[in-house]
């Protein structure tokens, strides 16, 4: 899989699940994106040239990754729940490192729970997904591969995040506020960081709306399958 | 030429029972629409997976029910996993009998999980004999000559026109109940129709992603429409 002749964006599709991974890939492939998919975080990581015991030090300016990225990773798309580095993990990590931070990363779970959207997107998630994903999520990660495509050129492509997180369940307060690396803000590439990190903000000025109020863990306090067949 | 169309017309009928019983929900439709002439086995590729890791997953928590010490977080992750997988390929009731059986596994609950057990042994081997039996049935319709991608394509047109019906649903469509309103009172036809229609719909999304109060909404709404369409018949 070398570097792609037109500019086709590769996604890096992360998911412990065979048949889910069979799924995004599908859906991916069907979207016109090249696909990798892997069964875990580490290997995603180890796609990415960032080996987890690497010697060189994720705080160092403009650390090239071992000699891996030959293949071009526009965007990774990781499950939430997965055994040893969960989604979120692997979003920190990616995040935390200076060669991969500008890869945009979304985030995919079966369970609805406000605190977990939150705590992923104000780690640096671009959006987040509720499984089964569907054809017409996808349409949502053009922009955000964009930008980092156009990331050299160090324009502000940050007009359009897609802001449909209406859609997403937000809690009226963030229980767990990470704060971001400070170190992030000594490094050269400014610019892209700052967006995202003022797109950030904005997103979170609009994540108000919450009008369900669905409490953390809604799995467990929905009603039974088997008594909502409606009344026939 | 008759034979293939009625034979095509049976699988749509067929196809279209399931989601109104809500065997399978739009997920399955959705997994349809990803089949096309560069992948005409996907459909069955996935549900395969699903057995598989179906079949696996429930023999490990019969397992893991049978030991004299019960281990309810494993058991947990399992049933995890096969909520998961049932949702991925639209089984909505083997999704359904797994979220309350998490609900008993959390309470620590092993009458529960029993029971539980059972239902989703229940559930799991009624859809799989409905999906073998729609895959046999596109084998005849393919075996004799026929597309079955036609089929495809009228089945999610009954799953547009359910769709269409109550407007594009979201997560956050509150106006669900208000729109099911609307619905009955410009449908015309029989008692019986209007509540075959309607269970179809309501069975046909994804109930288990409904908030508990949207969903009570629903449900005291259908019990409306239905007792207004039998005053009215």
């Amino acid at each position: 899989m070398g570097m792609a002749a037109e500019s086709q964006f590769h996604v890096l599709a992360v998911d412990d699940s065979l048949i889910d991974r069979k799924l995004i890939e599908r859906l991916l492939r069907t979207s016109s994106y090249q696909v990798t998919t892997v069964d875990s975080g580490s290997k995603a990581l180890e796609f990415l040239g960032l080996r987890e015991n690497d010697e060189s030090n994720p705080s160092t300016p403009s650390v090239s990754p071992n000699n891996h990225q030959e293949v071009e990773v526009n965007l990774v798309i990781t499950d939430y729940c997965m055994p040893g580095m969960t989604g979120y993990d692997l979003l920190k990590k990616i995040k935390e490192s200076s060669s991969l931070r500008n890869i945009p990363v979304v985030i995919m779970s079966s369970e609805n729970v406000p605190s977990r959207i939150s705590r992923c997107l104000e780690e640096g998630a671009e959006e987040f997904f509720l499984k089964p994903v569907r054809l017409s999520d996808l349409n949502k990660l053009k922009p955000h591969m964009k930008k980092t495509k156009l990331k050299d050129q160090k324009q502000g492509t940050a007009e359009k995040l897609e802001n449909s997180e209406v859609q997403q369940q937000q809690p009226q307060q963030a229980p767990k506020s990470q704060d971001p690396q400070p170190e992030s803000e000594s490094h050269s590439q400014t610019t892209i960081e700052q967006q995202q990190q003022s797109l950030q903000q904005a997103n979170n000025n609009k994540r108000k709306t919450m009008e369900q109020g669905l409490s953390p863990e809604t799995d467990r306090t929905r009603p039974r399958y088997s008594g909502i067949a409606t009344v026939v | 030429m008759d034979g293939i169309v009625q034979l095509q017309r049976q699988l749509v009928d067929y196809t279209a029972s399931l989601f109104h019983e809500g065997f399978l929900d739009d997920q399955f439709n959705q997994l349809q629409q990803l089949q096309d002439e560069s992948n005409p086995d996907f459909v069955v590729e996935v549900v395969t997976l699903f057995f598989e890791d179906a079949e696996r997953l429930l023999n490990e928590l019969t397992k893991a029910l049978g030991q004299p010490s019960i281990d309810f977080k494993r058991l947990d992750t399992h049933v995890h996993q096969l909520k998961g997988s049932s949702s991925s390929i639209g089984a909505q009731r083997v999704q359904g009998v797994c979220i309350s059986f998490r609900n008993s596994c959390e309470e620590q609950n092993v009458e529960g999980c029993l029971k539980n057990l059972q239902q989703v042994k229940h559930e799991y081997s009624l859809v799989k004999s409905k999906l073998e039996t729609l895959f046999r049935m596109e084998q005849q319709i393919l075996a004799a000559g026929g597309s079955v991608s036609s089929v495809t394509t009228e089945v999610h047109h009954v799953c547009q026109r359910y769709t269409r019906s109550l407007g594009p649903y979201s997560l956050q469509n509150a106006n669900l109940p208000n729109k099911l309103l609307r619905f009955s009172s410009t449908s015309t036809g029989h008692a019986s129709a209007l509540r075959t229609h309607l269970v179809g719909m309501v069975n046909f999304f994804q109930i288990s992603k409904m908030s508990p109060g949207q969903h009570s909404k629903v449900v005291t709404l259908s019990k409306q429409i239905l007792m207004h369409s039998n005053c009215m018949s």
